[in-house]
């Protein structure tokens, strides 16, 4: 009975090394793909944005002041008035804008709401996110030279010479050149994002409304009324910073964003 | 003289690697614009074509070792990409531009309609002397796009990477000079074989100089070679193998064509030093 359990070694089958372009069609992918799985474990593996704090800037009497140039058009104006105590509904305002958040704006919106338009001499301005740098540097009195197109609203202008730090005189001849012709320009801008995107859904919560998009950060959810540590109930790890947004957050760390947005539905429901 | 035949590996092993990392990019860049209309493909990547090129890495490298902050547009996903390609790159060269880069494959897709449209005539239109005095024009835009982009923060490439336009055709963000590099690219895709990747690709020319030192390389055995110039007609890149023993030339793009797993046919003699015998 035990000879039966033996292999000649004539029925041995030798085992073929695999060829080196098979090993390579194995390793190539498991390398990429398993080395973005340690950057996302690790909170490396962000896709959204560089970073949101912006640049400071290097040299000079400003050096280590946040550099205005480097807003983004994904900035949100709730990041700018983290950044540059500047109130989002200042800026909102300055710009037209009329919205329940609007710290959840973003500078791109502007070039989105204004674009190319007509300018008091009948010049070709841009309103855009070159204005809110504009803007930014001109209430706070940091230093930026604007590009010669850039447009502003004639609400924003008027907010800079009420409340804005002093600019010189050159800067304000420029500034009073780049007023757009249009002098009554207004944007609903909830309106409009509901009405071209269906996907947004909103919440209302006891305090406040919170509009879920791919762009919804933690200081939006905790401006609709949640606390830090319900937030972190539903993640069930400490949150991230308040400008990080919710959805890269949860990617980052392996966990359901649409598991997160309806627990964070619930609790604002339930208040 | 008696040799012993090499077993030819399918071509469809590095095809189905570049295919997949292909689709993956494209439907990554079609959800970036359809997230913007509130529509997202499950289980794909809505980031940006920034946020998925190791090449954002190497004009940021600077800034982000200098100051901790990334050039606007830039991603740190990009500079993880440029971790990831580089240690495939110490390990087996620039197996990124010959297996991974989107972009790399569209070219030699091309270049395979164009074998069929010109024949032996094909990818021999650059002498080689000017070929490679070209392919060293890579490091020209390595220098320019880093220099610039670190002086002014903006990405000076992006207006005339063929790259971006590809797969921002639909998005009207292309830039016209942004166009034409396309559609010179697919042109002279049609004659040259890769000729973004030879002449003009920065990443390319990061990824180049790997070849001198990558763990596991490319190696002729001269004492088994049959000198029939298989491994010549074989390189995308115009690389003479069988003048060499080990390729440390800087165009090698570690795809792999020229070894015995492909084109030439004795086995073990144009080959991949891998650890444990196996090539």
């Amino acid at each position: 009975m035990e000879t039966s359990w033996r292999c000649s070694v004539s029925e041995t089958k030798k085992i073929a090394a695999p060829s080196a372009t098979m090993v390579l069609a194995v390793v190539i992918p498991v390398i990429m793909f398993g080395g973005i799985g340690i950057a996302q474990q690790a909170g490396w593996w962000q896709t959204e944005r560089g970073t949101a704090t912006p640049a400071t800037i290097q040299t000079g009497d400003f050096a280590g002041i946040y550099d205005p140039a480097d807003i983004r058009g994904s900035s949100t104006f709730g990041e700018i008035e983290t950044y540059f105590a500047l109130p989002a509904d200042l800026i909102a305002q300055a710009f037209g804008i009329r919205t329940e958040n609007p710290a959840g704006v973003t500078a791109k919106t502007v070039d989105e709401l204004y674009g190319e338009v007509e300018g008091i001499s009948g010049q070709t301005l841009d309103v855009g996110t070159d204005s809110v740098k504009l803007f930014v540097a001109r209430m706070s009195g940091i230093p930026f030279e604007a590009d010669e197109i850039t447009g502003m609203p004639e609400s924003a202008i008027d907010t800079i010479l009420t409340l804005g730090a002093g600019m010189s005189d050159e800067e304000r001849t420029a500034l009073l050149a780049s007023a757009v012709a249009d002098r009554s320009q207004e944007f609903e801008i909830l309106a409009a994002a509901e009405e071209e995107d269906h996907e947004t859904t909103t919440t209302t919560g006891g305090t406040a409304t919170l509009a879920w998009t791919g762009q919804t950060t933690f200081g939006q959810v905790l401006a609709a009324g949640l606390s830090q540590e319900q937030i972190e109930s539903v993640l069930g790890i400490p949150m991230g910073g308040r400008t990080e947004v919710v959805r890269t957050f949860a990617e980052a760390n392996g966990l359901s964003y649409s598991t997160i947005r309806t627990e964070i539905d619930a609790l604002l429901g339930q208040q | 003289m008696v040799y012993t035949k090499s077993k030819r590996q399918s071509p469809w092993i590095r095809r189905t690697v570049q295919i997949v990392f292909f689709v993956l990019i494209a439907l990554g860049a079609v959800n970036h614009t359809l997230e913007e209309h509130g529509i997202v493909i499950p289980w794909i990547s809505n980031a940006s074509l920034h946020a998925l090129c190791p090449f954002g890495g190497v004009v940021t490298l600077w800034q982000f070792l200098t100051t901790g902050t990334l050039v606007r547009q830039i991603h740190l996903s990009a500079v993880v990409l440029l971790g990831i390609t580089g240690v495939l790159a110490v390990l087996f060269g620039p197996v990124f531009c010959g297996w991974i880069c989107p972009f790399g494959s569209l070219q030699e897709w091309i270049g395979k309609v164009g074998k069929k449209l010109f024949g032996k005539r094909y990818n021999t239109l650059v002498p080689a002397k000017l070929d490679r005095v070209l392919s060293y024009l890579r490091y020209v835009v390595l220098g320019w796009a880093v220099y610039m982009t670190t002086v002014t923060g903006v990405l000076v490439f992006q207006p005339y990477d063929p790259y971006y336009a590809l797969f921002n055709l639909w998005t009207g963000e292309v830039a016209l000079t942004g166009y034409i590099a396309l559609g010179l690219v697919v042109g002279l895709g049609l004659i040259i074989e890769r000729p973004f990747c030879k002449y003009a690709c920065p990443m390319g020319a990061v990824l180049g100089v790997s070849n001198l030192f990558r763990v596991f390389g490319i190696k002729r055995r001269e004492s088994s070679c049959i000198n029939c110039k298989l491994c010549d007609k074989a390189c995308p890149m115009n690389i003479e193998v069988s003048g060499k023993g080990r390729i440390l030339d800087h165009r090698c793009i570690s795809c792999g064509e020229c070894t015995s797993d492909r084109a030439c046919p004795v086995i073990k003699t144009v080959e991949w030093k891998l650890p444990g015998g196996a090539a």
